[in-house]
Parts: structure tokens; sequence; C-alpha cells
């Protein structure tokens, strides 16, 4: 079988959030088994045009060969370049699997011209990240994601939380839908590390680790995660914060928490390497994902596998990935006060904490690897192959 | 011999020139396939002319240069329907203005049949403004104007600007001012 993995800025080293790090480790994972698998993504400086990276063939299209007008208008126009420039290697591939709106325009055009059937992978959708949609640009991304999922053979939403969210948003058929949670890279605890030194890299000694990973945007709930901190620091004094990641609101962040006179007690990394992560993730007491829009919630999951107690928000992924008590803790989204408590609780009690990040991570282990996700696909990719083959559309 | 014509408007004056065109051709044998965007989707076939309105899904558009982009998805459709369910074997692609000749493209680089791009103004006779929009629809029809391998300026100030402004070779357009001198040049094409 010949898969076609389109996806849309973002394939390593063109890293802009999950979806990168998703499409390199499914397709390297379904080469693995024996898939032939195409990567079209779009070119990075110093990035070959064509390559074969562990056994999975990327091919790399020009992303500004025209001025756009605005970036709807761009994503548009790399997707025409998509099927110009990628054209001659793809007339023997059997599935078209397109990630996300960014890639619709090329998947559905590919499909109609080449008979072929189409995947569609839906990470998260303009109504759930906008909390709605308010204006034409949104509108006009809310359609072309409800076109992909219309022209999809089957979709694949990664929690059950999407499920719903892509029925309610889209008027999908249930039964169109497959669930096939994200993969993760589980932390490798095998790795000797120096724990002080890299502890002492963010904080003192005598202070518990308390980390947020992930893109400081409303969305994550960088905010809450900040208010929870200082109304926390009101209690006990032995606390760092560590925020791991960059976006829009860093800014407004470090100057709240100047302004209100705790700014050595948070820590803003700005953008930081997988190593670097890697190891922050095994030095924390603990870790926070106060997210109030969450499809699936990776980082929690990276932070379980390095068996890190987690405190999340009870929304989307999240909500179903963590057990209360038992592998994590749950609160209700948007509330500081309550989280600063959850927070105090685990760094409280050494025993709870480990208990938590214990069970957290033989969970991982049990279910997210990319081993087991490249089957559920698989079982996806084989499933419409049956049906397509009974088809008017199969063409040998 | 069959021509598919893309066209982003049935009605006003590029409507009639297709449609009168069309009756033309068919008149010399050739099978037409006019295929243009509407409100809904549908296929009439009467004698050797076909007509094949599109639907468009998406609604909203930020500006003209996205709905032409998207466009592309509904044309190819089309063509590919009209091959595989009605038997259609396209020799040419035929597209008017940029807007479908974006489509003709990309149909060209799918499909491999020869384009003519049929031209009545361009974005540098259109609009005295230079912004993105401009800048971006001058892209798109320089990118037209290169991949056309015949290209039917409709009068002598449309030919000059492709020449002038766009540095297209003038042995590649035609002027073509009225339908008889157009289907005699597809004609030509078409070696009947």
């Amino acid at each position: 079988m010949k898969v076609l993995q389109f996806l849309s800025w973002e394939y390593p080293p063109r890293i802009v959030g999950g979806l990168a790090r998703h499409v390199y480790w499914l397709s390297r994972e379904l080469a693995r088994k024996g898939i032939e698998v195409i990567v079209i993504t779009l070119d990075y400086p110093g990035a070959p045009r064509v390559e074969c990276v562990d056994g999975v063939k990327v091919i790399r299209v020009r992303s500004y060969v025209l001025p756009s007008p605005d970036f709807i208008s761009w994503v548009h126009q790399f997707n025409i370049w998509m099927i110009k420039d990628a054209l001659k290697e793809l007339h023997d591939i059997s599935i078209i699997h397109a990630h996300d709106w960014l890639s619709a325009l090329s998947a559905i055009t590919l499909k109609h011209a080449l008979r072929r059937p189409l995947i569609a992978t839906i990470h998260s959708t303009e109504y759930g990240r906008r909390g709605g949609i308010f204006n034409d640009f949104q509108r006009h991304i809310h359609e072309v994601e409800w076109w992909l999922t219309y022209e999809a053979w089957r979709i694949i939403v990664c929690s059950e939380y999407m499920r719903g969210e892509v029925i309610n948003v889209f008027n999908l058929p249930s039964d169109k839908i497959d669930v096939i949670p994200n993969g993760i890279n589980p932390v490798d605890l095998s790795k000797p590390i120096d724990t002080v030194k890299i502890r002492r890299k963010y904080a003192e000694d005598w202070e518990k680790i308390v980390l947020f990973v992930g893109r400081l945007v409303h969305a994550k709930g960088i905010h809450i995660f900040v208010e929870a901190g200082i109304d926390l620091l009101k209690r006990r004094n032995d606390v760092k914060f560590i925020v791991a990641g960059d976006g829009v609101l860093r800014e407004d962040m470090m100057r709240n928490v100047s302004e209100r006179g705790v700014s050595h007690k948070f820590f803003f990394t700005g953008f930081i390497s997988d190593n670097d992560l890697n190891d922050l993730y095994r030095v924390c007491d603990a870790a926070v994902f106060p997210s109030l829009y969450e499809p699936f919630g990776i980082v929690a999951l990276e932070a379980m596998s390095a068996a890190k107690p987690v405190i999340v928000s009870d929304v989307g992924g999240l909500s179903s990935l963590v057990v209360d008590g038992f592998n994590g803790l749950k609160t209700p989204p948007n509330n500081p006060y309550i989280l600063s408590k959850a927070i105090e609780k685990v760094i409280s009690d050494p025993g709870f904490a480990e208990y938590l990040g214990r069970n957290g991570f033989h969970h991982i282990y049990k279910n997210y690897t990319w081993d087991k996700i490249a089957d559920m696909t698989l079982k996806t990719y084989s499933k419409v192959m049956e049906e397509y083959k009974k088809s008017s559309w199969y063409t040998k | 011999m069959s021509i598919a014509v893309l066209t982003h408007e049935y009605n006003g004056g590029i409507g009639w020139w297709v449609r009168n065109e069309a009756e033309k051709l068919a008149q010399h044998g050739v099978k037409i396939a006019i295929i243009y965007p509407s409100e809904y989707e549908n296929i009439t076939i009467n004698g050797n002319i076909a007509i094949y309105s599109i639907s468009t899904i998406v609604k909203t558009y930020p500006n003209i240069v996205a709905r032409t982009l998207l466009l592309v998805s509904d044309f190819v459709r089309a063509f590919s329907r009209l091959i595989y369910d009605y038997g259609f074997k396209f020799n040419i692609i035929y597209a008017h203005e940029w807007i479908a000749g974006v489509a003709g493209v990309v149909l060209k680089s799918i499909f491999n049949k020869p384009l003519i791009a049929s031209i009545y103004s361009t974005e540098y006779m259109r609009s005295s403004e230079i912004g993105l929009l401009q800048l971006s629809i001058r892209g798109y029809e320089k990118q037209v104007f290169e991949e056309a391998n015949i290209i039917l300026a409709k009068n002598r100030n449309t030919l000059l600007s492709i020449s002038r402004n766009y540095g297209v070779d003038k042995e590649r357009i035609v002027e073509a001012l009225n339908i008889d001198e157009a289907v005699e040049t597809i004609i030509k094409v078409l070696n009947i």
C-alpha cells in the first residue's frame, strides 16, 4: 500500500506546533511496518527538496512563489504548488491522508483527479479554537474544514471529545469517524542525567518546580497558570513556576508577574528544544495543563511518560485522559484558585505525587505508543481500501 | 475532438461569448463541455454540448484570489467526472480569463493536455492600485500566460499588455476580436 500523507507547512525541521511531530512519527512508524509513505510539505532553508527520512519520502514544495494578500490565500496557494510540484510522484498511490484544513485544497483536488480515497485527520476545529465563528476569515476556514470532512471517506480524530465536536460542528454522521489518539515518544527515563545541575538551571534547591508546557495563547490557559501560581505564592514561598513555550501572551504574562512583584518566582524559557524539555519533565515536581480548549493534550501525556503527576483542566481530551485522583488531578477550567489548591496538594504530599505519576506512566505505555497508533491507523486504511475496491471509483 | 471550456461566469459578456462560441464549434463536430460555478450541481447534455454547473461548498471568501484557488478543486472535480462518468476524452483545455485560467494550469499539469487561455483584459489594465491583491492577481495571470500554449487576446490593448507587462512572446498570442476568429484559431489547434 502506498500512502500519501499530506500536511500543511509542518514537517521537521519546519515545526510550528504538534502537527509536524504527529506526521513525522506516524509516517515513520507506518514505513517501519512496510507501508510506502510520501509526505508533501513546505520548503525550509537548508532542507533538501526531496529526501528519504527514516524510510519516508519527503517532498518539499515552494512556499513563497507569488505574493498573497492574506494568510488564507497563501495557504491555498501552497496547496496549488503541492499539486503541481508533487504530481509525478503520485500516480500509483492508494490513499490520500490529509491533516487539517491547511492541506484541504490539494487533498480534495487530488482525490478527484486521481480518483483515490481521501482520509482526513481533524486535529482541531476553527470553531473550537476560537470558541465560535466571529468573522469572515474564521467562517472561511470553518467552511473549508467542513468541505474536507464532507469529501473525506473517513475522518480520524484524536479523542472522544473531538468526535463530539466534529459531529456537532460539521453535522457529520458518527459512523464516519474513527477515534485514534495521538501517539507520543515517551521521555527516556533510562538516559542518565545530572538532576541537581538541571534543577539549578531553573530553581533553587529548596524550591519545588511546577511546570507549564505549551503555546502561550489564551486557549492553553497560560493566564490561569500564572494566576494560580500567584495565588499559591500567597501561602507558600518554596515554589518555582516554569513556563516552557512561546506565544503571543508571553510579554503580557511577564509584565503581569513583574508588576505583581513575583517575577523571581516565574521562569519563561521561550521556545525550548526537545532535549531540554525532556530534562524539565524529569526534574519537575508537577506538570500543569490548565487549557480552556484542548482536543487531545499531548504535553500532558509526555509529562505522564516521565512518571510525573499532572494537574489538568477538565476539558476536551485532557478530561478523558486523566482519571481524577488515580493518574492525575482534574480541576474545573478557568478557575485559578481551585488549580492552586490542587498544585499545593500534589507538591505537599510526595507519596501521593509518586502514586499519580506511577499510574500515569503505566497508562501511557499501555495505550499511546506510536506502534499502537500506527496499527490503529492501518486498520482504518484497510477498511477504506476494502470499501473503495467495491466502489465505482475503483481503478487498478 | 473534444474541448473542456472553463469559465467563472455563464452570464454577462463572457457567458454570451462562451455560449455562442460553443455552438459554432459544435457545428464543426467538436464536442464541448462548458464548466462554470453556480449555486447548484447539474449536468445537461444537448447534442455536442454539455453544460456542467458546479456547486461550491465554500461560500465565504476573504478575496477573489482565495475564491479562484478553491475553484481549482471544483473545476478538477467536474473535469474528472466528465471523463470517468460521461466518457469525455478531452483534447484541449480552454479557460476564459485568469480565474478559470488558474484551474486550467492545474488541469494541464494533471491531465497533460494543451491549454488555451482566452483573455479579455489584464490586471494592469483594470486596476491602477498596486497592493498585495493586485500583485497577487498579476502573479497568477503571469502563471496562466506562461503555461498557456496559445493565448487568445480579445482586443489589441490586451494583446499589448500581455506582451509588454508580462513578457509573453507575441508568437503565442493571437488576436481574436470576435467569435469567428477565436473559433478559427481553435479549429487550427485541433487540426481538424
